[in-house]
């Protein structure tokens, strides 16, 4: 397999929840290394795609494909899939009470090493130095996962999640929404630090507000279930300028008219 | 030891146990009125609440046979082998005899005792007479006054007054034989301002059919404060029946862990009993039941005094076919005035097959009081499985990790790091079983 096998491909993706229709036909295709943006509005099918991308047992999938680095991954189960090397950052992560960070990253890390084993010392110093470029408070680990978390420290602990897990495809839905500006910057700084030729990364948003800080390579922009315009960073800018009507009312316009 | 008596027992099997056991007269008058209790009380009543979930004959022991005592081993001088953790003492009861009783020799000199309780009777008379079934009578029910008149040994833990012990008291009470009858019994007392930890674990073989009733009482005297760790790990074919109660007086303290992994069919009924004004109780459940395991659990905190203060956190996790009722009451009696009591009890179902009853119960007779109490029955929720399996972990790993959470809370309590490591390896086990 040569390096020109993109990262991530959605091929003629149709997905339905409870009988309804959401993804009608979606393709997208992901090359290594690079930061795709995923623009749409509200209820445009955006989540849906995140879901379905790691398998989410409550959506049918009613044609196409997924592939993740050339293989055919729309069978497989969510865990195999993130233990090939794709991750999800929630729009709202899971608490899990009871259950520490510590201990949630440990049995995570666990779980894709080989033959099980992860030395404890080196997790706590791999633990350590990602919460210190991540500005985390160390109090983090001993607190139980996402219970009682701010919305902020909720985003905090999926892009910390990122950094330990070292995905090859990381999808982050909606990390912005309801972040103040620190917040938007540690999820910023989360994915500049993890961008290089082996790992990319599909930003899901509403705004352009996020992509001041994480410039990406392409933009796509989805509704109604597909991806209606693919461009560069400039179509995030014209999208934050004219708004979404501006390009309704183009895709209106009869082709070459 | 050649076990000489049938299936089924009789008033000469009273005094053939209360004979093999040397014990004194005393006592073995006691047993006679126990077993003149036994005889004369119907099966209890299955529209009477506490038994709606079980059919008491399952705890008849018609098809199975007492175990007569043998000679109680002598004390030991040391640890026995094997101990994962750094235990204060420990006592081991095969069948029918403690077989081992060993004391850190600094609580052996402040007069700590851990010993076989019929002998005991001789020894300690004065103290096994005041409180052998003080907190668990004769008459509690039918099936308690069959342990009264039967229980072979038994054991005896006494902590004299102002003494704190450091480090457990672990006891293991291991049966072996199939078709039998086991009657294990336990009587602690802490003197007044005494501090001890008891962990108190049950086994037996899987294949073992064994029909197991239990008495568990104690007495807390003023300021005592106990610590008490009930583990049952019967085998699969071991039939339960447990009486667990303690009687706290005036300023008082007792935190007990009650933890249910096995048995086929086990009805366990806890009690804390507030006597004395100022009195702390904090209860704990864990229970996980698979495969057809049945679990029938009552719990009673009962103030009688004033200022006195209840917490009671009973949570389940069932998977495959397993069963579980809850029954957890909480009285205030007329005179016991500002009182605090809580209760909470929490279900969790990993399989659509298993069921899970939650029933909470109040008798509030004086309006002076702070109480809450919660019940949640639900499965396991797949938005949690989900995002686990997201980070890697199979499906198993994820509901792993969401049960440990659901119980960590109540075992991370457990100060000893052994025996907290060691019972969350038998959970794992269980969970990967």
């Amino acid at each position: 397999m040569s390096d020109q096998t993109p990262i991530f491909e959605a091929r003629g993706l149709r997905v339905a929840i409870e009988g309804k229709e959401i993804l009608r036909g979606v393709n997208l295709t992901i090359e290594r290394g690079q930061v795709h943006a995923l623009m749409g509005r509200n209820g445009s099918g955006k989540s849906t795609l995140a879901y379905v991308a790691l398998g989410h047992p409550s959506y049918e999938v009613l044609g196409g494909q997924v592939f993740y680095n050339g293989q055919d991954v729309t069978e497989l189960d969510t865990d195999e899939r993130a233990r090939l090397g794709m991750f999800l950052a929630f729009q709202y992560p899971m608490a899990i009470p009871g259950v520490t960070v510590s201990k949630f990253m440990h049995s995570a890390l666990k779980a894709r090493a080989e033959g099980g084993n992860v030395q404890l010392r080196e997790f706590r110093e791999k633990l350590t130095s990602a919460m210190d470029l991540l500005g985390v408070d160390k109090s983090f680990t001993g607190r139980y996962v996402n219970e009682g978390f701010s919305g902020g420290e909720k985003k905090r602990l999926e892009i910390l999640q990122m950094f330990m897990l070292e995905p090859s495809f990381s999808i982050l839905d909606e990390t912005d929404s309801g972040l103040d500006i620190d917040a938007l910057k540690t999820v910023a700084e989360g994915v500049n630090a993890t961008r290089s030729d082996e790992r990319s990364h599909l930003v899901i948003t509403h705004y352009q507000r996020l992509l001041n800080y994480i410039a990406p390579d392409v933009v796509h922009v989805m509704m109604d279930g597909k991806i209606v315009r693919t461009g560069g960073p400039e179509l995030a800018h014209q999208l934050e300028e004219k708004g979404y009507e501006w390009l309704e009312d183009e895709l209106l316009q009869p082709a070459g008219a | 030891m050649e076990a000489t008596l049938k299936s089924g027992a009789s008033a000469d099997d009273v005094r053939a146990i209360a004979e093999a056991a040397g014990e004194p007269e005393w006592l073995a008058g006691w047993r006679h009125d126990a077993w003149d209790v036994w005889e004369q009380t119907p099966l209890p009543d299955r529209v009477r609440h506490l038994w709606r979930y079980t059919d008491p004959e399952k705890f008849l022991i018609d098809k199975v046979t007492p175990v007569l005592p043998a000679a109680a081993g002598q004390a030991e001088d040391e640890l026995p082998a094997g101990m994962q953790e750094s235990p204060a003492g420990v006592g081991i009861v095969d069948d029918a005899s403690l077989q081992t009783a060993w004391l850190a020799p600094e609580w052996r000199e402040a007069g700590v005792i851990i010993a076989d309780l019929a002998t005991a009777a001789s020894t300690h008379e004065d103290i096994v007479r005041e409180h052998l079934g003080r907190a668990v009578g004769r008459d509690a029910g039918k099936f308690e006054a069959l342990n009264a008149a039967l229980f072979p040994g038994g054991v005896f833990v006494y902590v004299p007054r102002n003494v704190a012990v450091n480090g457990p008291i672990h006891l293991f009470r291991r049966h072996g034989l199939d078709l039998s009858a086991a009657f294990p019994r336990l009587l602690i007392v802490l003197d007044e301002g005494a501090e001890a930890t008891i962990i108190d674990e049950y086994s037996s073989p899987g294949d073992a059919r064994i029909v197991a009733n239990s008495v568990v009482e104690g007495t807390v005297l003023p300021n005592a404060k106990l610590s008490y760790f009930n583990i049952q790990r019967w085998g699969s074919r071991t039939r339960s029946h447990a009486r667990q109660r303690f009687l706290l007086q005036r300023d008082a303290s007792a935190s007990t862990v009650n933890i249910a992994l096995g048995g086929q069919h086990s009805k366990t009924d806890i009690a804390n009993v507030q006597q004395g004004e100022n009195a702390q109780s904090e209860m704990i459940g864990v229970t996980f039941g698979s495969g057809s395991q049945r679990f029938d659990t009552h719990t009673e905190h009962v103030h009688q005094a004033s200022n006195s203060y209840s917490d009671m956190d009973f949570k389940v996790v069932l998977e495959d076919e397993a069963y579980s009722a809850y029954t957890g009451l909480i009285r205030v009696d007329l005179e016991a005035a500002n009182c605090e009591a809580y209760q909470e009890n929490r279900n969790l179902m990993l399989d659509p097959t298993c069921s899970a009853q939650s029933i909470p119960e109040l008798e509030i007779l004086n309006q002076d009081v702070s109480c809450t109490h919660g019940a949640t029955v639900g499965p396991i929720d797949q938005d949690q499985v989900y995002y686990l399996k997201t980070r890697g972990l199979p499906e198993r790993e994820a509901e792993k990790l969401i049960v440990e959470g659901f119980f960590g809370p109540a075992l991370d309590r457990i100060e000893d790091e052994g025996l907290r490591d060691r019972l969350w390896g038998l959970i794992d086990d269980k969970i990967a079983g």
